[in-house]
């Protein structure tokens, strides 16, 4: 098992695309926080501990307005790559008769891939939470609010970024896996979920659009979102437990598919 | 000890057996060639041999299969496919990679690098590298563990001429060292050169094992030439004792089932005289195309041939004006 987590550890970090991807993701988000912090410095609405700011800053928008969490999306794109690359490149041969063990292998990309997925997602999130506070002097800084958005969204992009590996794991197929995991969380449940919640037919299943993988998932990091107006439909979504629970069973089915049919088919 | 033993090995791709019931011994000390025509399952069994594909059967390397080997790659190396690496990824850290696993350090790729000629591009991207510098990679990939099994897939696809010449120059030497090769190809001429031993296969069964040697002399290509006047004499005793004679266009005769000795011995009994008596030795080529040709998945079909009639398989045909004929392994 050490063996694997060396072998995946370098597989990961001599690749140009997560040094990229890192990059970008930290560069765009903390710029794009520093960006909304101005904004909202100048529009000069600064209410003491107003922590709905400290999360708008900290996650560019994705904890207040429904907008799409940056980091966690390109942490799936590493996680499709980490399957993807060993297929489309023939490397799984390679990986394989370098360690032959496929249980270990397969644990080893999980760990990895989450553990990165975690760590970025959450120091980017305190670091946008430090510029807000720099910028906003006006927050007083609740320190717990700023590590349970940064414990949020370490979680909520560990989760995705194993959903795109386990889904390039089952496909063996990059693009394919892109497209989905993309497309699910974006179009997908958004269709879904507008179809359960708003017309009055469906209001006996609407329950069903709290369990949506994605949508449930990222209430791990929302505070505040237009999902909360639903609740005039009678639309009540899960909390950050319920939701990352949520998210996460969904996660572990996927995981569990796509380690069993790795340990078996041919590489 | 470098024994590889492969116990009984099959794979079914739904209707299409690819593998069956195949077993054979690879020795240390000799290079070990595998041959069999396209599509007859040499890669399926090399995967099955490293548990990449799962099949029945059972491969052992000293009494162990491979996924109970730890640090693999210190015990067994192996080359499966052309460019097996990521396009971005440079050679070196490709090496690194692998190695990383297996306890390998930073000089030891730096010395297979030097060894396969990389090391100008050791930090260049590989999606640059030709087929013959792929295949180099993929090489220097198998040697890194310093192992002493090599199962190589077509090692010299691509190659250049000297390539070819240094990895054969290479191959012999390891085993000679008390090391096992077990190393497949399509160019027979080059796996005659190479190779000690062979086991043959088509259409995933075993066909032959066994010294290379051995192996050609199984050919019925292989024939007495002889040249006598009073061959009217000497066709029906030659007959009697098993031969079988044929006449050839350039007045000389053909004489199977008999051996040189065997014929001259005749000759003397009955006082007959003998103008030529030559061994003809079959190449490995004949060899195998005889051996395999029953057993050849994608039979070329004959342009210009009868429709409906079944292309003869290759090496059946009699080729009297052939000219490799009597050329020597």
């Amino acid at each position: 098992m050490i063996a694997a987590l060396r072998y995946e550890w370098r597989r990961l970090t001599t690749l140009r695309s997560t040094w990229w991807l890192t990059a970008i993701g930290a560069v765009v988000t903390l710029g794009l926080a520093l960006l909304i912090a101005l904004a909202i410095a100048s529009a000069g609405e600064v209410s003491e501990g107003d922590n709905y700011q400290l999360g708008a800053v900290a996650t560019q928008g994705a904890a207040v307005g429904g907008v799409p969490l940056l980091v966690a999306y390109l942490f799936a794109l590493l996680g499709v790559f980490c399957f993807g690359h060993e297929y489309r490149h023939g490397m799984i041969r390679a990986t394989l008769t370098a360690v032959p063990s496929r249980g270990a292998v397969f644990a080893a990309k999980v760990l990895v891939t989450a553990a990165a997925a975690f760590l970025v997602g959450a120091v980017i999130t305190l670091l946008g939470a430090g510029i807000a506070l720099l910028v906003l002097s006006a927050i007083d800084g609740e320190g717990g609010t700023a590590l349970e958005l940064a414990l949020g969204v370490g979680t909520y992009t560990a989760l995705f970024a194993l959903v795109g590996l386990a889904l390039a794991s089952l496909f063996r197929n990059q693009i394919a896996s892109l497209v989905v995991v993309l497309v699910m969380p974006t179009v997908v449940e958004a269709v879904i979920q507008a179809v359960l919640v708003f017309p009055p037919a469906f209001d006996d299943v609407q329950f069903l659009a709290r369990y949506l993988p994605f949508d449930a998932g990222s209430q791990l990091y929302v505070q505040l979102s237009p999902n909360d107006a639903l609740d005039l439909l009678g639309y009540d979504p899960l909390g950050a437990v319920g939701g990352g629970l949520v998210f996460a069973g969904f996660t572990a089915l996927l995981l569990a598919a796509a380690g069993v049919l790795f340990v078996r088919r041919d590489a | 000890m470098a024994t590889i033993e492969a116990q009984a090995l099959g794979k079914r791709y739904g209707p299409k057996q690819a593998v069956d019931d195949l077993s054979f011994r690879v020795d240390p000390g000799s290079v070990t060639g595998f041959l069999g025509p396209n599509g007859s399952g040499k890669s399926t069994t090399m995967r099955l041999m490293l548990g990449l594909d799962n099949g029945v059967g059972s491969t052992t390397f000293d009494g162990m299969p491979f996924r109970s080997l730890g640090e693999p790659m210190r015990h067994v190396g192996a080359l499966l496919e052309a460019k097996p690496f990521h396009p971005t990824r440079t050679a070196r850290n490709h090496l690194r990679l692998l190695a990383a696993a297996n306890g390998i350090t930073d000089a030891r790729v730096d010395q297979v690098l030097e060894l396969v000629g990389l090391t100008a591009v050791a930090r260049g991207k590989p999606k640059k590298f030709s087929l013959g510098m792929g295949q180099r990679l993929g090489i220097a990939a198998a040697l890194l563990g310093d192992p002493h099994t090599l199962i190589l897939d077509e090692p010299a696809n691509g190659l250049d001429p000297q390539g070819i010449q240094w990895l054969r120059g290479f191959l012999k030497d390891f085993a000679a060292h008390g090391h096992s090769v077990f190393v497949s190809s399509h160019l027979l001429a080059e796996m005659a050169l190479m190779a000690d031993r062979l086991v043959v296969i088509g259409r995933g069964r075993l066909i032959a094992s066994g010294p290379v040697d051995d192996f050609v002399k199984t050919s019925r290509r292989r024939a007495v030439v002889l040249r006598s006047p009073d061959l009217t004499r000497l066709g029906p005793v030659l007959a009697e004792r098993g031969g079988y004679v044929e006449g050839q266009p350039d007045g000389s005769f053909v004489v199977t089932g008999l051996d040189r000795d065997q014929v001259g011995d005749v000759a003397y009994e009955i006082g007959a005289r003998v103008h030529e008596l030559t061994s003809r030795e079959a190449t490995l080529e004949q060899a195998f195309l005889e051996a395999t040709g029953v057993s050849e998945e994608f039979v070329g079909g004959s342009i210009g041939g009868e429709p409906g009639s079944p292309p003869a398989p290759p090496g059946r045909t009699p080729d009297p004006g052939d000219p490799n004929v009597a050329s020597a392994r």
